[in-house]
C-alpha cells in the first residue's frame, strides 16, 4: 500500500496546480531531484500490479477534467516531470518519495488545476476591485486591460464555464449511477462536501465496517465509470 | 484561489477515491481488475507502453535540445574528425547503447535507421561527451 508515502511524503513536497504546479523543498535541485535518465529507469521497473494501480489512480483523476482518457492524463504527467528535469520551474520527481505516489500525486494536481482556472481567480480580483458598487470595465481599466483584454477575458471565462459544466457533470455521472445504493450516496454526498469520514459515518449512520463495505463497493463502482471521453 | 462549488466538489471525490486507492492492496486490485472482468496484464502493458513512448520523446527532445546548444557552442571552433568505418561506427554505436540505454531509447522511432542515420548519431554522440573516440581508438 502506498498510504504512507503519498500522504507523508508527496504532499511535503509538491504544491497544487493553482499554485503554479511546482515542487516545493528546501534541498538543492541537483540531487534531490530526478533526472531524466532516472525518470526512465523508474517506467521501467514498474511491475505490473504498480501499473494496475497508476491506471486505477488515471481513471479516478480524470473526472471533472478536460482529458478524455487516463492515459492521456498519465502522460501529461510524466511529459510535465520529464520538462521539469534540470529546470527551476514545472515538476519535479523528489527521488526520496516512491515514483507510484509521486506519479499518482501529480495526476490529481493536475486535474485539480484543470478543473479550475486562472481567470476564476483574476475575476474574483477584480470583482473584489471593483466593489459592491463598482463596474468590471472600470475595474479592467484601473488595470490596465485593453478591450483585447476583455475580449481573451471573455473566452477565458467561457472556458472556466465549460470547465465547470464538465464538474458538474462527472458529478452528476457518479450520482446518477450510484442512485439507487443509498450508503454510496451518503458517501457521495459526505465526498462532495469535503466531509471526514467519521462525519459521514455519523450523518448515515454507518459502522466503520458498513463505511469501508460501501467505500470499496463506491471506488469500484467508479473502475467502470469512466473509461474514456471524446473530446468536446 | 477561488475555485468553482463544481470543481471543489468533483475534486473531493477524486481525492477520496485516491486515498481508498492507496489503502488498497495490490492482491485487492488484481482482484478487482478480474472480478471486473478486466486483464490486468494487458492494462499493465498498453500503460507501460505509453509511458515508455512519452519517455523516449522526452529523451529525445532533451538531447535535441542538447545537439542545439552543443552545435552553438562549437560553431566556433569545428572539429576536424575522421569517422571509424562503418562497421566499425556500428560496434561502437552497438556498445554506447548497451552501456547507455536510455540512450538507445531516445533514438528509437521504430524505423530503421540508415548508415548515414547511424553516421549522425555517432557525431551527435560524439558532440555531447557520451561516445570518446579516444576510448576507442579512434
Amino acid at each position: 500500500m502506498l498510504t504512507m508515502s503519498v500522504k507523508a511524503k508527496s504532499s511535503v513536497h509538491i504544491t497544487d496546480e493553482e499554485n503554479g504546479g511546482h515542487v516545493t523543498t528546501e534541498k538543492s535541485p541537483d540531487h534531490a531531484y530526478a533526472t531524466s535518465e532516472e525518470i526512465g529507469e523508474a517506467v521501467e521497473r514498474l511491475t505490473e500490479a504498480e501499473l494496475g494501480r497508476i491506471y486505477r489512480a488515471a481513471q479516478y483523476a480524470l473526472f471533472g477534467t478536460e482529458y478524455t482518457n487516463p492515459l492521456e492524463l498519465l502522460g501529461e504527467a510524466v511529459q510535465r516531470t520529464l520538462e521539469g528535469v534540470g529546470v527551476k520551474e514545472g515538476r519535479h520527481w523528489p527521488k526520496d518519495v516512491h515514483f507510484v505516489a509521486y506519479i499518482i500525486r501529480t495526476m490529481q494536481s493536475i486535474a485539480d488545476g484543470s478543473s479550475n482556472s486562472i481567470i476564476q481567480s483574476r475575476t474574483a480580483y477584480l470583482e473584489t476591485m471593483a466593489g459592491r458598487d463598482g463596474d468590471a470595465e472600470l475595474a479592467l481599466a484601473q488595470e490596465g486591460f485593453s478591450s483585447q483584454d476583455v475580449v481573451e477575458q471573455a473566452l477565458e471565462v467561457e472556458d472556466a464555464t465549460e470547465r465547470q459544466a464538465r464538474a458538474a457533470a462527472d458529478a452528476a455521472l457518479i450520482e446518477a449511477h450510484f442512485a439507487g445504493d443509498e450508503e454510496i450516496q451518503f458517501l457521495i454526498m459526505g465526498d462532495k462536501e469535503g466531509m471526514k469520514p467519521d462525519e459521514i459515518r455519523a450523518v448515515s449512520g454507518m459502522d466503520q465496517t458498513a463505511y469501508n463495505t460501501a467505500r470499496r463497493r463506491y471506488r469500484r463502482g467508479l473502475n467502470t465509470l469512466m473509461p474514456g471521453r471524446r473530446k468536446s | 484561489m477561488k475555485q468553482s462549488k463544481e470543481s471543489r466538489e468533483i475534486g473531493f471525490i477524486r481525492a477520496r477515491a485516491l486515498e481508498d486507492l492507496a489503502n488498497t492492496s495490490d492482491e485487492e486490485i488484481r482482484n478487482e481488475y478480474r472480478e471486473a472482468g478486466q486483464d490486468l496484464a494487458t492494462v499493465a502493458k498498453q500503460t507501460h507502453d505509453m509511458l515508455r513512448d512519452v519517455v523516449a520523446v522526452g529523451m529525445r527532445v532533451r538531447l535535441a535540445s542538447a545537439k542545439a546548444a552543443t552545435k552553438t557552442s562549437s560553431a566556433s571552433r569545428p572539429v576536424h574528425r575522421v569517422r571509424p568505418t562503418m562497421e566499425r561506427l556500428k560496434g561502437i554505436l552497438a556498445e554506447t547503447f548497451t552501456r547507455e540505454p536510455k540512450i538507445a531509447m531516445a533514438f528509437r522511432d521504430g524505423k530503421k535507421q540508415t548508415d548515414e542515420d547511424l553516421a549522425t548519431v555517432y557525431d551527435d554522440l560524439v558532440r555531447m561527451g557520451i561516445i570518446k573516440p579516444e576510448d576507442h581508438g579512434d
